[in-house]
């Protein structure tokens, strides 16, 4: 049902099979939610992942034996109730942020209006977050928009860029080096707060199609939308 | 109530002990590369041991003080100069206002720290000081110091007891723990990792530390599925050579994870510099 692996004298790995797959998601964020309420038991901190949750402790008062009690319990929880949150990000999709755009309708044999149909239409799931702060591990990407990275990576990429690399399609959350094909962009601010809106594992995401006129407002923000 | 930079330190970035409400969020825990070292400093401040300290990579700058204030230079040799005066690491120094700090590069280890009574004034980013270079946060306005930046000091009125954190010691031998991929690896790369000496590369930095002269063969697959990863992990790249995830680094991975250094050492092992020999050795005689 789960595997504890050891990760040194203050954390392990707990691990579920399956691989990627909304199902296996579940599951981890279900023991994920568990363990962030367990601060006062000597966790410290969870990283959730796609099948994985690497969890730090404080070994004076936990070990793996009460790490794999605990797994089991949380798996007998109800936190599995709670319904994904949907956030609406706005995305302009005009000529001057879809860099790619080209060899993007190239790659796909699609037309643009299309392609905006095809990215927008879709609720996708973060089933991660990682890499750097904000950048969100997406799945759901219809398999048209399926295209690989570009061959020479740019380096730099602006920050609110919207790309898609083989099954994956994301948002760059500040600007960085990087090589997916960029088709646009959004202004809402998507480095992680402490205050505010920020995105978190499990939630759902849309892209809603704005004009360059809408891009440029300022004081952009998610949309929440609860189920 | 400040210190003037007249000339910038390589990599001057403010740290504390660094920050865990992110990791979930993929911001990184930063914080000092040498904890120990900072605790020990501020200890004897009589400042909370997650003081905020400048971390400076083996070049510190030059400072004049506005304010008469006690600091503590933390390094493992005497690097420092007062108004050209040597002066002793990890030593109370009173400076008057207007004396002018200065350093000279460091020859044993990698970071050079300085301490004052009370801290210094930083910004918070996700609970903690700590300067997070990447995307500009924490700190001293998110990024590494340059000439002419002042740095404001807290008072330390209501200075309380605060007991005095162990002494550190730089080491030559780093204790390994098995982290989550272990038993992917032969014996044969599980013996290779303590069986020689290793070096590192040039090119290391707060993010990592590349280790030279171990070469593994690496796990089947190569590759895993993206999982959370802790400073001090040896991740094994399709090169075969070990990256050390250190203070900065990210807080998801791809690469098989072999070891993790012990917590105990990773001070001591962030201290390392190139061209040295050093060892790996498992814990608890691990029978891989």
């Amino acid at each position: 049902m789960f595997q504890i692996k050891p990760y040194g004298p203050n954390a392990v790995l707990i691990s579920f099979p399956g691989g990627i797959n909304p199902k296996t998601h579940r599951t981890v964020k279900k023991v994920y939610q568990y363990f962030q309420k367990q601060a006062t038991n000597g966790i410290t901190a969870v990283i959730p992942a796609y099948d994985s949750l690497t969890v730090m402790y404080l070994h004076q008062k936990v070990n793996p034996d009460l790490i794999s009690e605990m797994t089991a319990e949380a798996l007998l929880s109800n936190y599995d109730q709670i319904p994904a949150r949907i956030l609406k990000i706005p995305v302009c999709y005009a000529d001057k942020h879809a860099l790619d755009k080209i060899d993007f309708m190239q790659a796909t044999q699609l037309n643009w209006d299309d392609i905006v149909q095809l990215h927008t239409q879709p609720q996708y799931l973060v089933y991660m977050m990682g890499f750097v702060p904000g950048f969100m591990y997406l799945g759901g990407l219809n398999h048209k928009l399926k295209v690989s990275r570009k061959s020479v990576p740019r380096l730099k990429v602006a920050k609110g860029s919207v790309g898609i690399a083989n099954e994956q399609t994301g948002v760059y959350p500040f600007e960085i080096p990087g090589g997916w094909q960029i088709i646009g962009r959004t202004a809402v601010d998507l480095m992680p707060q402490l205050k505010g809106i920020a995105v978190e594992m499990g939630d759902s995401i849309q892209f809603v199609p704005v004009t360059e006129k809408q891009f440029t407002k300022p004081n952009q923000t998610i949309k929440i939308v609860q189920p | 109530m400040s210190i003037a930079v007249l000339k910038a330190p390589m990599h001057g970035t403010f740290q504390d002990f660094g920050r865990l409400i992110g990791v979930a969020q993929g911001v990184p825990i930063c914080g000092a590369m040498d904890k120990k070292l900072a605790a020990f400093i501020n200890s004897l401040l009589g400042n909370t041991h997650n003081e905020v300290v400048l971390e400076q990579a083996v070049i510190g700058g030059e400072f004049e003080f506005r304010v008469k204030t006690q600091i503590v230079i933390g390094a493992y040799e005497n690097c420092a100069f007062l108004n050209n005066d040597n002066i002793n690491s990890c030593e109370i120094i009173q400076a008057e206002k207007g004396d002018v700090l200065k350093f000279k590069p460091l020859k044993t280890h990698r970071f050079v720290y300085l301490a004052v009574a009370g801290g210094f004034e930083a910004e918070q980013f996700f609970g903690s000081r700590s300067t997070y270079l990447f995307t500009n946060s924490g700190g001293f306005k998110g990024r590494a110091l340059k000439r002419g930046d002042e740095l404001m000091i807290k008072s330390q009125k209501d200075k309380k007891y605060h007991s005095i954190a162990e002494r550190p010691t730089l080491k030559a031998k780093f204790k390994l723990h098995p982290a989550p991929e272990f038993e992917h690896f032969t014996k044969v790369d599980k013996a290779a990792l303590v069986a020689n000496t290793f070096e590192i590369e040039n090119d290391s930095n707060r993010m990592g530390f590349r280790l030279k002269n171990i070469e593994l063969k690496g796990t089947a697959s190569g590759n895993i599925i993206s999982s959370g990863v802790l400073p001090g992990t040896l991740q094994v790249p399709p090169s075969g050579k070990p990256i050390v995830l250190m203070a900065d680094g990210p807080c998801t991975g791809g690469y098989p994870r072999i070891a993790i250094i012990d917590n105990d050492d990773l001070s001591a092992f962030a201290q390392l510099l190139p061209n040295e020999k050093h060892q790996f050795y498992w814990a608890n005689d691990y029978n891989y």
